[in-house]
Formats: structure tokens, sequence, C-alpha cells
């Protein structure tokens, strides 16, 4: 649930409440004083009738009316008496609230009941205007609250959003710096500028520790190279065979070092987008190309080839072209098996390898990671597809990969 | 065939002129730019190894100063940064080839023959060894006089053994040698060994000489025997 939202609902809540047991104070207390009021007018009234009759030298009229009945009593010590009641009023249908006052008063000698009595329904009706007041009040504050949500959450909150984004997007790979807003609330100036040392201090880390296997990298080739041509000097001169066998081992070991070493630089470099230039090439000339090279490789395995493209151009980087089709279409040799196929499909940019062979040891979601090889004793660097995963990563294509009914599947959509 | 080596690592110059020199080249070395310069004007060369990265300077200026003067010998450059830009430069400034450092001593043969074969500098046109022939420009191959039909890797299995001969040339180094940039692929013995015995095969149709003997362990070598 968004911030707004949610402090929105406590807000609300709060209101509620509030105004619910203000009302209901409210209610009371009106009440309260409107009873209070009216109590005092009957009092006021009785004392002015009191005072009027006892002027009088007539005796006061025996009466009954819904404000004032007076009946004759006996003389008896009654408290006064004030309460409610109901009246049905002749002209009226249906019962009507009044406030009463019941005495007796001694006038010009005799004992008299006296019944004063006030209507309640006026000040009820005031009560009740004053209490839809305060719930359309209410209402009026809920839409009002709701309308400033949805503006605070656009402008207010904009820059946060907009940043947010950023960050979202943010690549440690990438080379361009995230464009932080500046923003006039604290809180989100204050991230802003922890973000933005973080980012920067990251990219920093990154490319200083990159440079630094690029040039380690550069500095292992030279005395590889040392090594492999004194060995070779070795095998020239050295007839024993145990030692000839040793020899070669170590060659091969050294040329494995160094093919892991190309295979890293390689992909610092094109990381580092030193493969910037792009050109319109017809990807079925370079498709031909490569499968050429490897025919002989191929027909040792007595694999049938199909190639079925339309001669279509892609805007691409030449070098990187020819790295990703060796790679791949020499995957597609090597876990093959005998007398094996290899289907190749190009149409509307996208490229598809299919090739025979037993299924994957890794899980396929590694298979382009670095060093993952699905036959781990293969005297393969493992770099292949990891170099096709980053060509694609920085050129921007779809890769994808799937083994279905024996058969791997690599398809790569170009744009 | 006089070279110049114009190369900084001491211990790559060694192993280099070492080599060179075994294989009958006179080899002079020159460890910076400075030195390059002053050589190149005073002494004629056949072919020159040029190292990019120089001390004191950049290895395509010594080209470029050669190339100013006139020099009608090969060049080739030989560098640790397999940088495309520099291998553009490098040939558009006029060098023959390009080798990227660690190259098979082998490698750097076959690219030293190959440039002064196509400079002329051997004369003839055509490879001999005993019995085989090669015209390296038709791609041909004749075994006592027989024209024999080998595939495009045997070719160059063949080629490179008649540019080294009685060397014994490891699995590895013939793998790198047909594969070249394809690194992945260059792993293939296998595929070697049954290159090897077609090309034998092939040879053996019209010779009774063995040419191609295996080197138990390490790879193969050309001689006559």
């Amino acid at each position: 649930m968004k911030l707004l939202t949610k402090t929105n609902r406590y807000y609300l809540r709060y209101s509620a409440l509030l105004l619910a047991c203000g009302v209901v104070l409210f209610y009371f207390i009106i009440n309260g004083v409107i009873r209070s009021e009216v109590s005092e007018l009957l009092e006021n009234q009785l004392e002015e009738y009191l005072i009027e009759s006892r002027q009088n030298e007539t005796s006061p009229i025996i009466q009954s009316t819904s404000e004032l009945e007076v009946s004759l009593a006996k003389k008896v010590e009654k408290p006064d008496v004030l309460i409610d009641t109901l009246i049905k009023e002749p002209s009226e249908d249906e019962l009507i609230p009044y406030l009463q006052l019941s005495v007796y008063r001694e006038i010009n000698g005799r004992y008299y009941h006296i019944t004063l009595r006030e209507s309640l329904i006026e000040s009820e009706d005031i009560l009740l205007a004053i209490t839809l007041s305060l719930v359309l009040l209410f209402a009026v504050l809920l839409v009002g609250l709701y309308l400033l949500n949805k503006h605070l959450s656009k402008e207010l909150w904009k820059p946060f959003y907009l940043n947010l984004e950023q960050v979202k997007q943010f690549n440690l790979t990438q080379m361009e710096d995230m464009s932080i807003i500046d923003a006039d609330i604290t809180e989100f100036q204050e991230l802003n500028d922890a973000l933005i040392k973080m980012a920067s201090k990251s990219k920093k880390d990154y490319l200083s520790l990159k440079q630094f296997t690029e040039n380690a990298s550069h500095e292992i080739q030279t005395p590889l190279a040392i090594i492999r041509s004194n060995i070779d000097q070795l095998m020239q001169y050295d007839n024993d065979e145990t030692r000839l066998n040793d020899l070669s081992k170590i060659e091969m070991a050294v040329n494995r070092i160094l093919k892991i070493n190309q295979g890293l630089l390689l992909l610092a470099k094109i990381e580092n987008r030193q493969f910037k230039e792009l050109e319109k090439l017809n990807l079925v000339e370079y498709l031909q190309q490569s499968l050429s090279d490897f025919e002989e490789l191929s027909s040792a395995k007595n694999l049938s080839i199909h190639l079925e493209s339309k001669n279509e151009h892609i805007l691409f980087n030449k070098s990187l072209l020819i790295v990703l089709l060796n790679n791949v279409i020499g995957n597609a040799i090597r876990h093959n098996q005998d007398n094996g196929f290899i289907k190749i499909r190009f149409m509307a940019n996208t490229l598809t390898i299919e090739n025979s062979g037993k299924p994957l040891t890794v899980d396929p979601s590694t298979l382009f990671n670095r060093f993952v090889k699905s036959n781990p004793s293969a005297q393969s660097t493992g770099l292949g597809l990891a170099i096709v995963k980053t060509i694609g990563d920085e050129l921007g294509l779809d890769i994808d990969y799937k083994y279905y009914n024996s058969t791997h599947t690599i398809t790569i959509k170009f744009h | 065939m006089k070279i110049l080596l114009i190369e900084d690592e001491p211990a790559l110059q060694e192993t280099v002129s070492k080599y060179l020199s075994e294989e009958g080249h006179l080899c002079e070395i020159a460890y910076n730019y400075g030195k390059a310069i002053e050589k190149i004007s005073v002494y004629e060369y056949d072919c020159l190894l040029v190292d990019i990265t120089l001390p004191d300077g950049n290895g395509l200026e010594v080209i470029k100063e050669y190339k100013k003067e006139g020099y009608k010998g090969g060049v080739i450059i030989i560098s640790a940064k397999n940088s495309i830009d520099d291998k553009i430069a490098g040939l558009g400034l006029g060098a023959d080839d390009y080798l990227t450092k660690p190259f098979h001593l082998h490698e750097l043969n076959a690219r030293i023959k190959s440039v002064l074969r196509r400079l002329n500098f051997d004369g003839e046109q055509l490879i001999r060894y005993n019995e085989i022939t090669v015209d390296p420009d038709a791609k041909t191959v004749l075994v006592n006089e027989n024209k024999v039909t080998l595939t495009k890797k045997e070719y160059e299995i063949l080629l490179y053994f008649l540019q080294s001969p009685k060397r014994v040339l490891s699995k590895g180094a013939i793998a790198e040698h047909l594969w070249g940039d394809h690194m992945d692929m260059a792993d293939s013995y296998d595929f070697i060994y049954s290159q090897i015995k077609n090309l034998r095969k092939k040879i053996n149709e019209f010779s009774v000489n063995e040419y191609i003997h295996a080197v138990y362990g390490v790879g193969y070598k050309l001689i006559k025997e």
C-alpha cells in the first residue's frame, strides 16, 4: 500500500472516531443546554403566572390546555416535578414531546395543582439540523482528504518517483550515470545525495576491478608465451618418451590457460564497448563462411547440415558477428553426436540453430554462465556461450535455449 | 634472411632470436624505438618483426618511418594487444602481417616464410621438400609430379609442416595454426589425428616414403625417412 494511502487511512479513522465521539457528545451537550433553557423558561412562566394570579382579585381559571393546566387541590406538601411527557395534540396526529413542570401552589388562600408545559419539538428540529450539518461536514472532509491525497501523490512525490525510476534502471556496467533530480523535501534530498554517492562509488570500484582484470590478463600473456616457446624448444631435442609426454601435458595445460585468458579478455572488451561500430551485414554470408571453416570438423562427425535462410541484412558489428556465429556453430558441432544433424534457420531477424545431442548435465538456466560446461571433462574453456550472451547483452539481442525431443535449440533475435 | 626483431621483453628477445638463428636466419635485436630507428637507417633487412608496445615509443611509428624511407623488407607486427584498431592501423601503414602474442614460434616462422615468399625474396614460388611440391598461389600439391587432392585443413597442415621441416610440431601448435582465432575449436586434437592419417594415406599413394612421423605424446614431424 502506498505511504500516502496508509497515512490517509489513519487520518480518516482518527477523524471518524473523533467526529463520532464529538457528534455524540455534542448531541448530549446541546440537548442538555436546550433542556436547561426550557426548564428555566417553565420556571419563569410559573413565576409570572403566580404573580399575575396573586395580584388578581378573581380566582385563577381552572383550565386544561396542552400548555397550562390548573386545578383545585388539597393542601399537600409535594415537591415540584419536572419531567418529559408526550401529549397528543388534537390538531396533530402524532405524539409531541413536552417538558412538563408540575407544582402545587397556594394562590389567594386556596391550593391549586398547576402544570406548565413547553414543546420540545422545535429544539429537537434544531438538534437534528446541527447533527446533520456535522455529518455533512464530515463527508466534505472525506472528499477533501481524498482529493488532497491525489494531488500530493502526484506533486510532492514526483521527484521521488522519478528518481526511483532512475535507481531501478541503474546498471553498474553502463557508462551513463543516473540523472537524479533535486527535491525540495529534506528527506528526499538526503536520499538523493546518498544514492548518487553510492552509485558513483560502486561504479568506480567496478571499473577499477575491470581494469585490474584486464591488466592482469595482459600480464599473463607474456610469461605464458615464454613458457610455451621454451617447452617447444625442449620438445625438439628430447627423445625420452616419458619426458616428451610430460612436456606435451604441460603444453596443453598452458594452451588451456591461454585460451581461457583470451576468452576473458574478449569478454572484458565486449563489456567495455570496444566493439561499437555497426554495419549492415548479410548474415547468411557469415553463416556460410563459418560453416565452411568448420566443414572438416562437422564431416568428421558425419553431421548433416541444413541451412535455410533469407538474404536479410542486420545492423551489427562485424567482428562480434563472426565470434557469435563461430561460437554458436562450434558449440552445435561439439555437442553433437555422430551422424547427427544441425539445422540453421534465419528469417524475420531470428536465427535458430538446432542440433541433435545428449541432454544437458547442467541446469539450462546456467548454460550461458562463464565456465559452465555440460561435459566437464571436455577441453573447452566453458566461455563460448558466455561470450555469446555478453554479445547479446551489449547489442540488445534476445537469446533463448530449449531442449526438446533430443534437440538443443538456440534462438537469437536480432533487431 | 636478415631479420630485425624490435621487442623490449628480454626473455622473448632471447627465445625468438635463438629460434630464428636455428632456422638459418640472421637475427638482430632492437630493444626500443630509438634503437630501432637507428638500425633501420643503417642496415638493410629482409623482414622486420615489430612489437607495438615499446618503452619509448610506438611500433607503428617505426613502420611509418620504415615505409617512408622506401625500404622493401617485409613487416610483421607482433603485439600483446589483440586490438582490431591496431591491426587495421598497422596493415594500413603497410605492414604485411599481424601476429598476436603469445604465438607459437612455428607460427611466426610460417608467417615470415609467407611474407618473404610474397615479396619474392625466395626467388622461387614453389615450396619443395623431397618428393613433395606445393604451389602456394595455386594451392596445388604434387607428390612425384602426381597431383594430390587435399581438403582445406589437410592442405594447411601440410604447408605448415613444409615451412618448418624436421621440427617437432606439437598438436597444440598445429591446432592453433588451423583454427587461429576460433579459440574454442582449437582443442580438437582427435580431429588433427584423423586429418594427418588421411594426409599420410594420400601422400603414400604416390610415394613409398614416410614423411609425417608421430612424435609420441607430443605431435608430428616432417622428415623424409
